[in-house]
C-alpha cells in the first residue's frame, strides 16, 4: 500500500517537472514519515552506502576521457572513416551515420552524447545532400541507442554497481548485440534509401581509407584498452578508466590542441554531468530500500508466477513495462528505479543475469525512441530545428525493426552470452 | 551581486575538479603501484571512495546552479506567468528534500563523531560530512540560481 502511494507522489512530482534526484527522494521521505516507525536516520545513511562504491568511479572517469577524445577533430575523422567504409553502399551517408555511432560509442557511454555528438556532425552534412531532415534526425536517434549498449557504457557500469554483477563481462555481453542492432538498421536504410533521398557516393580508394583509419584510429583504441584491460585481468573497470583518461591526455597533447584551460573545462564538465548522474543514485537509495522492504519484487514474482508459468511470457511482459518506463523517465533514472525491482524477479523465474541486464538495457533505450515521447528523437530535432511531429512517420519502420533486433536479443541468449562465453568469461 | 554568486560557485567547482584529480591521482598511484612498486597502499581506494561521495554532494550545487539536473520535461505552462509559478513550486519541493536529506545527514554525521575509521585513522564523521553540506549548498543553490527568464524562451521555442 505504502508502495504505491510511494509510486503515485513520486508520478505526480515527476510530471510536474522535479528533478528525478528530489521527487524519487521526496516520495521516499514522504511514505517513511506517513508510514512511522523507521527513523529518517536511515536517509542519510542508504544514501552514503549507495555511493561509497570504487566500480561507480569508473563514470566520471569514462565521461572525462570521452570528453578528452571527443574534441578537435576526432569526430569528424570516424566520420570520414566510416564514409570510407560504407559510403558507398546503397544509402550513402545513412550508413555512414550508424558506422559512425557504432565507432564513436567506443568513447561515449550514453546515447544523448551520442546525438549531439554525431547529429551535430551528420544531421547538417546529410541535409546538404538532400536528405529529408526528419529522415536524418531519425536516423542519429536510432543508431545513438547504441552508444550505451556497445562498450564502454555508463549503464552497464551502473548496472554492475547496483547488482555486483562483473561490469567487465556486460561490456562484452553488450557487443555482439550492438552490432546486430547495428547491422540490421543498415538494412532498413539500404530498402529505405530512395524514399530518404539518400544519393550514393564513390567508393573511396584504399590508400584514402588507409589515411582517414589513421586519423580515427585513437579513437577506436580507447574501447579496447578499456574492454580488454579489464577482461585480461589487468585493471579493474575504474582503473581502466584512469588509463583511458591518461590515453585521452596524451592524445590531446600529442595532437597540440590541448591547453590547461581546456582541460580543465573539460574535468568540470565532466564532473558536473556525473553529479547530476550520481546524485539520483543517492536520492533513490530509500526508495528502493522502501521497495525491498515491502517485499515487492516478491509479491510481484509471486503474482507473475500465478499468470504464467512460462519465463518467455515473463520476459516479454518485463521489456513492455520497461519500454513504457523508458517512454517518460531518462534512460539512467530509468535504469536505477528499475534494477531493485527487477533483479529479484529475474532470479526467480531463473534468467541468465547477464542476458537480462542486455535485454533491460536495451529495451529501456527502446523505451527512449518510443512514440509519442521519444526523448531521444526530441534531442536530435532541438539540433536539426526539425519539426518533432514530422518525424514520427520515419520513425515507425526504425522502431520496428528495432522490436524484432530485441525479439532476437530476447530469445536467443547466445547472441548476447556466445561472446563472452567464448572468452572463457563465465569460467 | 551575480558576478559575486558566479564566482562562488565557479570557485566550488574549481574544488570538486579539484576532489575529482585527486581521484584520478590515488587511482593512478594504485594502478603503478600495483605494476611496479607493490607497497602495500590497501588505504587508496577506500579513500577514493569517500572522495566519490564528496564529489557527488559537492558536485550537485553546482549542477543545480547551472540548471543541469535531470528532470522530465513533458509538462508546462503557456502562460508566463504560471510557468513561473510551477518552476517556483518545484524548486520548493526540490527544497524541501535537501533540507531532509541535510537534516537527517547533519545528526547522521553528528552520530559518526566519535567512531574511528580504523584504516584511515579519522573519524567517520568525515565520511558522512558532505551529505549535510551539499544539502545545504543546494538548498543555496536553489534559492539565488536564475532559471526563470533564461528558460522560459527555451520553452517557448520547444512548442
Amino acid at each position: 500500500m505504502i508502495v504505491a502511494l510511494m509510486f503515485g507522489l513520486f508520478t505526480a512530482l515527476l510530471a510536474f517537472g522535479v528533478p528525478i534526484a528530489f521527487a524519487m527522494g521526496l516520495s521516499a521521505v514522504a511514505v517513511l514519515v506517513l508510514d512511522g516507525g523507521v527513523p529518517l536516520l536511515v536517509l542519510p545513511q542508504r544514501f552514503f552506502s549507495s555511493l561509497d562504491s570504487f566500480p561507480l568511479l569508473a563514470i566520471p572517469l569514462y565521461i572525462f576521457a570521452g570528453n578528452l577524445m571527443n574534441y578537435g577533430g576526432i569526430t569528424s575523422a570516424i566520420v570520414g572513416f566510416s564514409r570510407s567504409l560504407v559510403g558507398h553502399i546503397r544509402g550513402g551517408l545513412g550508413q555512414v551515420n550508424i558506422m559512425t555511432s557504432v565507432l564513436f560509442s567506443g568513447i561515449s557511454g550514453s546515447a544523448s552524447a551520442d546525438v549531439a555528438a554525431v547529429g551535430g556532425m551528420m544531421i547538417p552534412a546529410m541535409k546538404k545532400e538532400g536528405y529529408k531532415p526528419e529522415w536524418a534526425v531519425v536516423i542519429t536517434a536510432a543508431s545513438a541507442i547504441l552508444g550505451p549498449i556497445i562498450p564502454p557504457s555508463l549503464l552497464m557500469v551502473i548496472y554492475g554497481a547496483m547488482t555486483g554483477l562483473s561490469i567487465g563481462t556486460l561490456f562484452l555481453a553488450g557487443i555482439v548485440p550492438g552490432l546486430f542492432l547495428a547491422m540490421i538498421m543498415m538494412a532498413l536504410v539500404y530498402w529505405k534509401a530512395d524514399e530518404i533521398g539518400a544519393p550514393r557516393h564513390l567508393r573511396v580508394s584504399l590508400g584514402e581509407t588507409g589515411k582517414v583509419f589513421l586519423k580515427a584510429a585513437p579513437a577506436m583504441v580507447m574501447p579496447v584498452i578499456i574492454v580488454g584491460g579489464i577482461q585480461s585481468g589487468l585493471f579493474t573497470p575504474t582503473e581502466a578508466g584512469i588509463v583511458a583518461v591518461a590515453y585521452g591526455l596524451g592524445f590531446g597533447l600529442l595532437s597540440h590542441r590541448l591547453n590547461v584551460k581546456n582541460t580543465y573545462r573539460f574535468a568540470l564538465q565532466s564532473v558536473v554531468t556525473s553529479a547530476s548522474i550520481l546524485i539520483i543514485l543517492g536520492s533513490a537509495a530509500l526508495f528502493s530500500w522502501i521497495i525491498a522492504r515491502e517485499g515487492v519484487p516478491a509479491a510481484l514474482a509471486t503474482w507473475l508466477s500465478s499468470m504464467t508459468s512460462e519465463p518467455a511470457i515473463v520476459l516479454l511482459l518485463i521489456v513492455l513495462v520497461l519500454i513504457l518506463v523508458g517512454m517518460f523517465i531518462e534512460t539512467i533514472s530509468a535504469l536505477i528505479l528499475m534494477v531493485p525491482i527487477l533483479t529479484p524477479i529475474a532470479q526467480t523465474f531463473g534468467f541468465d543475469m547477464i542476458h537480462f541486464s542486455v535485454v533491460v538495457i536495451i529495451a529501456l533505450l527502446l523505451g527512449s525512441l518510443t512514440p509519442p515521447v521519444a526523448l531521444i528523437v526530441l534531442l536530435g530535432c532541438k539540433i536539426a530545428e526539425v519539426d518533432y511531429m514530422k518525424t514520427m512517420r520515419p520513425l515507425v519502420p526504425f522502431f520496428m525493426v528495432l522490436v524484432i533486433g530485441l525479439l532476437c536479443i530476447m530469445y536467443l541468449p547466445l547472441l548476447t552470452l556466445g561472446l563472452p562465453g567464448l572468452l572463457g568469461a563465465f569460467d | 551581486m551575480r558576478r559575486y554568486l558566479d564566482t562562488a560557485f565557479a570557485t566550488l567547482g574549481a574544488m570538486v575538479v579539484a576532489i575529482f584529480a585527486a581521484i584520478m591521482a590515488l587511482i593512478f598511484i594504485q594502478v603503478i603501484n600495483r605494476f611496479l612498486l607493490g607497497l602495500p597502499l590497501f588505504w587508496t581506494e577506500e579513500v577514493v571512495r569517500m572522495l566519490l561521495v564528496w564529489l557527488v554532494l559537492m558536485g550537485t550545487p553546482v549542477v543545480v546552479y547551472q540548471c543541469d539536473e535531470i528532470k522530465v520535461e513533458l509538462f508546462h505552462f503557456n502562460s508566463g506567468r504560471f510557468e513561473r509559478g510551477r518552476r517556483l513550486a518545484v524548486a520548493a519541493i526540490s527544497i524541501v528534500f535537501c533540507a531532509v536529506l541535510a537534516y537527517w545527514g547533519y545528526l547522521f554525521t553528528l552520530r559518526a563523531l566519535g567512531t574511528m575509521q580504523p584504516s584511515l585513522g579519522i573519524s567517520r564523521a568525515w565520511l558522512y560530512a558532505p551529505i549535510p553540506l551539499g544539502g545545504v549548498l543546494t538548498i543555496l543553490a536553489f534559492i539565488v540560481r536564475r532559471d526563470a527568464v533564461r528558460e522560459a524562451a527555451d520553452v517557448e521555442e520547444l512548442l
